[in-house]
């Protein structure tokens, strides 16, 4: 089928494109305009025109995240809520805000194949999963060893069993530390027994990740998160990456420091000024919004340690060997100082990285905010005005400690795009999403711009996924399933009979029980993975 | 061919079984879909069965199910997995009789250290855990022998497993459990070994979770999930006369009141007189490729099937059957 979205303006950063037009698809694929009459029109004046929308980081999926949903049935009563919502509303809830791809980051070996088998199960988009190591014990043994070459087979096997798209480090060396009873852990603190840092422990999966052309970096939850100054520790990790390429998650968790009466302030202003002279870094916000969320993170220490912050009271902690996760409710309160300490330092970071090819638009969902916080968001980056509304309404002790009241940049159209389209398709890969040139999947939002920019983001005029209309102002038009995006870099099947063994001496059970076949998340009408080639 | 559908105890098309299942739930004031002994698929089929036509889902092994799940969700837990317990625990103390057996063999992740294994038996399980709560409290109680040795092995441990069943327990042994366990974290690390269910108990609810945000004893008769674990108790509304209809996923269909209508997917252990309608599905993981709980790695599994048996289909694709014949019966009124 041919179809033609006519006359919006088309965005399309990777191209440079900027005008009034036409946008041809056919096939799922967008195509240069041909010389025949479209078999659907799809009318666009007055509309602007992206490439479909791709979230690097959101806890959409895994046994983790399904804890978070059993944990509290009493916020899901009635209302669906929006911290852990079921599969088929993740799905309906992005592609009605123009998302068509959103990676769940967080996914450790031996859960792989829930996290898969949730995901196939989310309707309209497409998905991805990046694969946890850092802190299991095989990875610690041969860093230990110094067994470079075969650590990059290891993560070149887990991603093909797991069906992951990159690889993430969660507080590297942290899980192992807590299991050992520490109570905190920073970069340079040596991992017990072991006689590594967590700073090795990165640059190892750094090596890794770059050995095997895997396009995403080492997507890197640092240690301290959430603590007062840790902007130190922020800093010393963007020292330590010497250079090469590094993802820093949820910055904004890290851009603090201890300054005034509370001894709590943001260092937003500090950490910004370091990333933007750091080329090799790339770094997406977790943004905090105010409202109740829960935290799901496999950062055991940390939420181990947030267990008397939860609201509701209550909390489920798993200590698995670099496979845990913890699950802690919690409710930002604008009229709470340091939660309006985090939301100012999360806008501070958005408006003072000046190159939006490095930045990424998270909430860290549900850490900082459930997803559906987002359109508010886009909002108070495009909108000063708004911007001043809001902090008028924050604690003025907690503004001090901040410089966003001084802030005025506005984010643009193009701005947005390359932030939410363009940029995340190539730190992650995508060659043919995240624009709009001929050949391109036709994973297409269309934006209808009124005032209230929120209820433009939230309810997109169209939305297109493979070529389809799915969704026309949040109403489903075509029911339609993506795939999961994956990368299976090659490696020498050596690793393999030796992790046989470990698995077979340590845990008793065989290494294939972890594995994710096709089979068990096919879907009869598609394939269920789509391959993303390696760096050459 | 061996037969695969009977209707009042007489061998049937499946296609008719089906499109009479259909038919009587469609039909129902209050359709009950229970059992669900069954693979992820299976679940994941039934939920949508049920949000279709508005019936009620329950679970076989609810009970042992939510009796854990009550006490991670009213005040919270830390727990552990069998592998890691295996690879790390230097001290396990197993409270009950169902808790299974654990080696002696020093725990791989730390080697120089020894294990040691308790097990606790007793009449009077929630009050011997108030006697060793107080006594690691530093309570000046007199307790018997064996647990104070047990409260000093667990002070004393540097990575302490604590396993139960719930199938066994009160719920305030395992609140109690739990609160031992999070004291103990205060200056060392102990966590909990919950034993999960038989029946695919676990991989059920963490399919049901995915798809409807709660467990099981869900609710659709409002058009979206509630979850009431005394209303959308199973066994009680049959009891109650509550529903009209039961369709039963696996074995252990129960027997129903004279003018209840039962119908049950089952595996080969049913007799074709149990209910009124039956149809013989594959046993997942056995005759057909499944995703089920691996009690062993404490995580969902794919499991290739044994002894494939391509004429049995399994319970997903029946259940799928009848909900598309569902929405024939509905598009027809």
């Amino acid at each position: 089928m041919l179809t033609r979205i006519s006359g919006g303006r088309i965005i399309d950063p990777t191209t440079g494109r900027d005008e009034i037009g036409d946008l041809w698809i056919e096939d799922a694929r967008i195509i240069a305009p041909p010389a025949r009459a479209a078999d659907l029109d799809c009318d666009a004046s007055g509309t602007v025109v992206l490439a479909g929308a791709i979230d690097i980081h959101s806890h959409i999926a895994g046994a983790h995240v399904n804890t978070a949903r059993l944990l509290l049935p009493e916020l899901h009563d009635g209302a669906m809520f929006a911290g852990a919502p079921p599969g088929e509303w993740i799905g309906r809830l992005f592609a009605a805000m123009g998302y068509t791809t959103v990676v769940e980051p967080a996914i450790s070996p031996h859960n792989a194949l829930q996290a898969q088998r949730e995901l196939s199960a989310i309707p309209f988009i497409d998905k991805a999963i990046l694969s946890v190591l850092g802190n299991d014990d095989f990875t610690l043994r041969l860093i230990r060893a110094g067994e470079t070459t075969a650590l990059a087979d290891y993560a070149a096997r887990t991603l093909g069993a797991s069906g992951g798209l990159g690889i993430k480090a969660i507080n590297p060396g942290g899980a192992v530390a807590f299991r050992e009873n520490a109570r905190s852990f920073s970069l340079d603190d040596e991992v017990p027994r072991w006689g590594l840092s967590s700073r090795a422990i990165m640059r190892a999966l750094q090596g890794a990740v770059t050995a095997l052309g895997v396009p995403h970096p080492l997507h890197l939850h640092s240690n301290n998160l959430g603590l007062p100054d840790n902007v130190e520790t922020a800093l010393a990790t963007i020292a330590a990456a010497e250079g090469e390429r590094l993802h820093l998650a949820h910055l904004q968790f890290y851009s603090y420091g201890a300054e005034g009466p509370r001894k709590f302030s943001s260092a937003a202003a500090r950490l910004a000024e370091a990333v933007n002279a750091a080329p090799n870094i790339s770094v997406d916000v977790g943004q905090v919004m105010f409202g109740q969320t829960v935290t799901v993170s496999s950062d055991i220490l940390r939420q181990f340690n947030a267990i008397p912050h939860a609201s509701p009271r209550k909390f489920a902690i798993t200590e698995a060997g670099g496979n845990d996760g913890g699950i802690v409710p919690y409710h930002y309160r604008r009229k709470n100082f340091f939660n309006a300490v985090q939301f100012a330092a999360g806008l501070e970071l958005f408006l003072l990285l000046h190159d939006p090819w490095r930045v990424f638009f998270t909430t860290d969902h549900p850490n900082g905010a459930p997803f559906t916080a987002y359109p508010d968001l886009f909002a108070l980056l495009m909108d000063r005005d708004l911007r001043a509304r809001w902090i008028a309404e924050l604690p003025a002790d907690a503004m001090a400690m901040t410089t966003l009241p001084s802030l005025t940049r506005e984010y643009d159209w193009r701005e947005i795009a390359i932030m939410t389209r363009a940029a995340p398709a190539r730190l992650l890969g995508l060659r043919d999403r995240g624009h709009l040139a001929p050949g391109a999947r036709a994973d297409i939002a269309v934006y209808r711009p009124q005032a209230d920019r929120a209820a433009m983001f939230r309810n997109a005029e169209m939305v297109f996924k493979d070529g389809n209309l799915i969704l026309r102002r949040g109403e489903v038009v075509r029911r339609h399933f993506g795939r999961a995006l994956r990368i299976a870099p090659g490696f020498d099947r050596a690793i393999e009979p030796r992790l046989e063994a470990y698995y077979d001496q340590v845990f008793g059970v065989p290494l294939q029980a972890f594995d994710v076949p096709e089979a068990a998340i096919a879907r009869t009408d598609q394939p269920a993975f789509e391959s993303v080639p390696c760096r050459t | 061919m061996t037969a695969l559908a009977w209707i009042a105890g007489r061998e049937t098309a499946r296609d008719a079984a089906i499109a009479a299942i259909a038919e009587r739930l469609v039909a129902s004031a209050n359709p009950l879909i229970a059992g669900l002994a069954t693979d992820i698929a299976g679940a994941e089929a039934a939920h949508d069965l049920a949000r279709h036509v508005g019936a009620v889902l329950d679970h076989r092994d609810s009970p042992t199910l939510l009796a854990d799940l009550d006490a991670m969700r009213s005040h919270g837990w830390l727990v552990t997995t069998p592998l890691e317990a295996r690879a790390m625990a230097d001290c396990v103390v197993l409270v009950g009789t169902a808790a299974a057996d654990f080696p002696l063999s020093p725990p791989p992740f730390a080697p120089e250290r020894a294990r040691r294994v308790f097990r606790l038996t007793d009449e009077t399980i929630p009050r011997t855990l108030g006697l060793l709560r107080a006594t690691l409290a530093g309570r000046r109680i007199t307790v018997p022998d064996d647990l104070a040795a047990i409260a000093q092995a667990l002070r004393a441990a540097r990575y302490a497993v604590i396993a139960w069943s719930a199938a066994e327990l009160p719920p305030l042994a395992i609140e109690m459990l739990c609160h031992i366990i999070e004291d103990l974290n205060e200056t060392t690390r102990c966590f909990g070994l919950p034993t999960p269910p038989p029946g695919n108990a676990s991989g059920v609810a963490q399919a049901l979770a995915w798809k409807s945000g709660l467990p099981t004893r869900i609710g659709f008769a409002r058009g979206r999930p509630e979850h009431d674990p005394w209303r959308f108790d199973a066994a009680r509304m049959i009891a109650a006369r509550e529903t009209d209809c039961v369709l039963w996923i696996g074995d252990g269909a129960p027997l129903v009141p004279a003018g209840m209508f039962l119908a049950a997917l089952a595996p080969d252990d049913l007799g074709p007189g149990q209910a009124e309608i039956v149809i013989r599905t594959a046993t997942p993981g056995r005759d057909s490729d499944a995703i089920l709980f691996d009690p062993m790695i404490g995580a969902l599994r794919f499991q290739r099937a044994t002894a494939p048996q391509s004429a049995l289909s399994p319970p997903a694709a029946i259940l799928d059957a009848i909900a598309a014949r569902c929405d024939r019966a509905v598009a027809a009124c």
